[in-house]
């Protein structure tokens, strides 16, 4: 053996043991599990419950809804709050201050943000009574159980990623671009849509592949803001493995998942790869 | 009397309590290709972004053809700009680049690009239109920078340091083939160097600058033989600086011993240096020669430079240094002892 | 005008990011028995129920000790695996660094079924092994991460001048390579020790009655009641984040958005 095949097996041979028998094994015992049935013969049939019923498709559809509405919403919110750290706050001391605010909710379980919003958002929380104080409604808006609630809830988790996704790929844009292209003759807008968005436009898409991905894989916080009325995907795979034990349908159930989502952030990081170009 | 394309009047900047330009005043004329040259930290590149529009001086003014652009925006300012990275859209192709400026300006689309197709004819990268900045070399990259500041046939082009980052050779070439494009298209050129051999052969006048004034403007070879002020003559080419003073009589005492010439110039002050290029001292093996002023000195280091040899010579505690084109006499040997003698001629006063 | 709405937008968005950590502290204050916010007068009653519950403190000490052995191991897989793929190669480096970073973007509620799956075929469920295994699959891949940038090329020509002085593979390592990723392992870990600390999607499935995490204790607990014994102890958690955020950022840095101008 030589001295490099030595010093290679000597320092990834026990992580690539552990990841080997933790996380690839099971992934392909999930993926086995998925094709065959109970007694252990080949089978497509729990795909074929999946795909062919339509309360999946309709699942599916939710899951994804709320994916994409609350990956546009974190960009449009994102966006202007990544540029106002990175290119208006001038005193710096603000500026840390809003970074700790932007990171203090990542280290916060989701458990806790949702619970918060749980708070905010219920019959009697800070949300309605301010609003029925300012006297736009009448009554209290039920936000627990319905689309908007855990939109809200997914965006608030989500959103610093794509701040800071957002935020670094501004801070990177070289000046002397920007600079070059007034000296061009662009007025300010121009030379914003013309070279810095193109120029962030890989690092936005990143962190929206990001956020999208959580967000349909999300479980905690759908589960605590649907109120039990909605159902989206991540809550089919957790019942069959926590209350049915069907693991074939339930594997099939996370290999769909898995695929979906694979196929949706390759489609999306080929786009950003050569829009980005 | 018509106004000058380009004239600077008080012109000041601060970077907090540090002055990077203070009281610069400064007029380039129509076509004219002027050299901004100073050691790094000097203000040089500070008055270029000022000219740009990219920095707000603190005071002073800048006019372009007799209109007050001080205050406006650099996309309102009838100049352009070579960036020293270059500073490409690496997202946009060759020819995007250079038709970026003619779009900017209100041209259609298929305008534009024939402009950026005669723009990069102008600097030999005809073949390069669809290539991405990323797949060229440093010194096409350096032509496309040039083609698209050209492309809108600006009255006045600033650049700063674009030839820095290109190899020596490489440099040598661009600098001749930038003067001819100059010469040619008859745009006057801000070019911002700390390389003193590119400012002199390149400019019509050097402006050189230091701490954030302007020493000297003037022609290359003015500068180079009638340095306004001390740091002028250390700055430019190698000098020998002989502190001296003028006697009562009339002639000069100089740490090298007494001369009996009569300076015509005599400049204010009482220290004084005398100003000595290297190529201007002889070494003098057999003593004494006709018309020269002599002294007694012994040689301390022997240094060949390919072309020519650097000999420094101790007198006292002074050491002049003589540049010898041509053969060395056998006699030049460290440790020798000899003359060294220049013209009375050719010594150059400077004041404080 | 542009510039003002932009200021809104992100001071309106700075106030939601806030909004419910403040709501959760705040009605963890509260003196009343249902939760209330603003708070109806102050008391730190709650915070004195939760740390004399010995299943909360339990909690608390389960999802720490767990949380500090994931991170322990994590930085012994990574900084290795590290090392191999930024100065070897070998067949197979691709797959491995692919592998190795996968887990996070994988569902954690995917990965967390296949691990009971699995553990259940193997005899590895609901244990506290069965928890430490899974946790260290998604923390490793945030070290790596953190200490590959770090490896560069300059880099490697320090362990050349150190190898050329004489060090050996391990002395190099600690002398010369080491000094130089010690603030890439540092992030890299504080950020895995968090993950692991707050992960529910994962925990969830290999917890029991007396082996929880304070996470999914909570999750389990909000989906029923909610009163301010779970404030209080979300405030907990709440206030630990902004510590050592605070801490971070004195020690690290955490001014990562300043234009590098």
């Amino acid at each position: 053996m030589s001295t490099t095949a030595r010093r290679v097996s000597l320092l990834v041979g026990l992580p690539s043991l552990f990841f080997l028998a933790f996380f690839l094994a099971p992934m392909t015992v999930v993926a086995l599990a998925s094709l065959t049935d109970a007694s252990g013969n080949l089978t497509f049939v729990n795909y074929a419950r999946i795909l062919l019923d339509q309360y999946h498709w309709d699942v599916l559809w939710v899951t994804f809804r709320i994916g994409a509405i609350t990956t546009i919403a974190c960009v449009l919110i994102g966006y202007p709050l990544a540029w106002y750290l990175v290119r208006i706050v001038d005193w710096r001391p603000w500026r840390r201050v809003c970074v700790i605010l932007l990171i203090v909710p990542l280290f916060t379980s989701n458990i806790v943000r949702s619970f918060g919003w749980m708070v905010l958002l219920g019959r009697n929380g800070l949300v309605n009574d301010s609003l029925q104080t300012l006297g736009l409604i009448e009554r209290p808006i039920r936000f627990i159980g319905i689309e908007l609630g855990i939109v809200i809830g997914l965006v608030y988790i989500l959103l610093p990623f794509i701040v800071l996704a957002v935020g670094n790929s501004v801070a990177d844009v070289d000046p002397s671009l920007e600079q070059a292209s007034a000296d061009l003759g662009a007025r300010p807008a121009t030379t914003f849509w013309t070279v810095t968005f193109p120029l962030c436009l890989p690092g936005l898409m990143a962190g929206a592949v990001m956020v999208f991905m959580l967000a349909v894989s999300a479980y905690v916080t759908p589960a605590l803001l649907s109120g039990g009325r909605i159902t989206v995907f991540s809550m089919l795979i957790f019942q069959q493995y926590s209350s049915v034990f069907d693991f074939n349908y339930g594997g099939a159930l996370s290999i769909t998942m898995l695929v979906l989502t694979l196929v949706l952030v390759a489609t999306a990081g080929r786009v950003g790869a050569t829009k980005g170009a | 009397m018509t106004a000058p394309l380009l004239n600077i009047t008080k012109l000041s900047k601060h970077f907090g309590r540090q002055a990077a330009l203070s009281d610069v005043n400064l007029e380039v004329e129509q076509g004219e290709f002027i050299a901004l040259l100073g050691p790094s930290g000097c203000g040089k590149t500070t008055l270029l972004r000022c000219i740009a529009g990219f920095l707000k001086p603190d005071s002073g003014s800048i006019r372009i053809t007799g209109e007050d652009v001080t205050r406006l925006p650099p996309y309102l300012r009838p100049l352009n700009t070579v960036f020293q990275n270059y500073a490409l859209f690496p997202h946009m192709s060759v020819e995007d680049n250079v038709a970026y400026g003619p779009r900017r300006r209100g041209a259609t689309k298929k305008d534009a690009l024939s402009q950026a197709a005669d723009a990069l004819e102008l600097v030999g990268l005809s073949g390069f239109a669809g290539r991405f900045p990323r797949q060229l070399s440093g010194g096409q990259q350096q032509r496309v920078a040039l083609a698209r500041a050209i492309v809108n046939r600006p009255k006045l082009l600033l650049l700063d340091e674009p030839l820095s980052a290109l190899d020596l050779k490489l440099r040598k070439r661009v600098q001749i083939e930038l003067k001819h494009l100059q010469e040619k298209l008859g745009i006057a050129f801000v070019f911002v160097t700390h390389d003193q051999e590119e400012a002199l052969t390149m400019a019509d006048r050097v402006v050189v600058m230091s701490g954030g004034r302007i020493e000297q403007v003037g022609r290359g070879e003015d500068i180079y033989r009638a340095p306004a002020t001390r740091f002028v003559a250390d700055f430019i080419g190698e000098a020998n600086l002989l502190p001296c003073s003028i006697l009562p009589d009339g002639s000069l005492m100089t740490s090298v011993g007494a001369l009996s010439v009569r300076p015509k110039l005599r400049p204010k002050g009482d220290n004084l240096v005398a100003v000595l290029r290297p190529e201007q001292v002889s070494l003098l093996p057999d003593g004494a020669m006709e018309g020269l002023s002599t002294v007694p000195a012994v040689v301390e280091d022997v240094i060949h430079v390919g072309s020519h040899v650097m000999v420094n010579a101790r007198v006292g505690d002074t050491v002049i240094t003589s540049r010898v084109s041509g053969q060395l006499p056998a006699q030049v040997v460290k440790g020798a002892r000899l003359h060294v003698g220049f013209r009375p001629d050719d010594l150059h006063l400077i004041g404080d | 005008m542009i510039t003002l709405l932009i200021r809104i937008v992100s001071l309106a968005a700075l106030l939601y990011l806030v909004l419910p950590l403040v709501v959760i502290v705040g009605s963890s204050l509260t003196n009343t028995s249902f939760l209330a916010f603003p708070p109806q007068g102050l008391t730190l009653t709650w915070f004195g129920k939760v740390i004399t519950d010995a299943s909360y403190v339990s909690s608390f000490v389960t999802s720490t000790v767990l949380a500090a052995f994931a991170t322990a191991v994590a930085i012994l897989f990574a900084v290795p695996s590290a090392l191999a793929i930024a100065r070897y190669n070998f067949p197979g480096k691709r797959a491995l660094s692919a592998i190795l970073m996968s887990p996070l973007i994988l569902p954690h509620v995917v990965l967390g079924a296949a691990l009971l799956q699995y553990g259940t075929a193997i005899g590895l469920t609901r244990n506290f092994l069965a928890l430490l295994v899974g946790h260290i699959v998604i923390i490793t891949p945030f070290v790596l991460r953190a200490v590959l940038p770090q490896l560069t090329e300059e880099q490697k020509s320090l362990e050349e001048a150190s190898a050329d002085l004489g060090g050996r593979p391990v002395t190099t390592f600690f002398l010369v390579t080491f000094p130089q990723i010690r603030s890439g392992i540092l992030s890299g870990a504080i950020f895995a020790f968090i993950s692991s600390w707050i992960n529910v999607e994962l925990s969830i499935f290999n917890t029991t009655a007396e082996l929880t995490t304070i996470p999914v204790k909570l999750f389990n607990y909000v989906q029923y009641t909610i009163d301010p014994t779970i404030a209080a102890v979300s405030a907990v958690t709440i206030l630990v984040a902004a510590l050592v955020i605070i801490i971070l950022d004195f020690t690290l840095g955490l001014d990562v958005l300043s234009e590098r101008r």
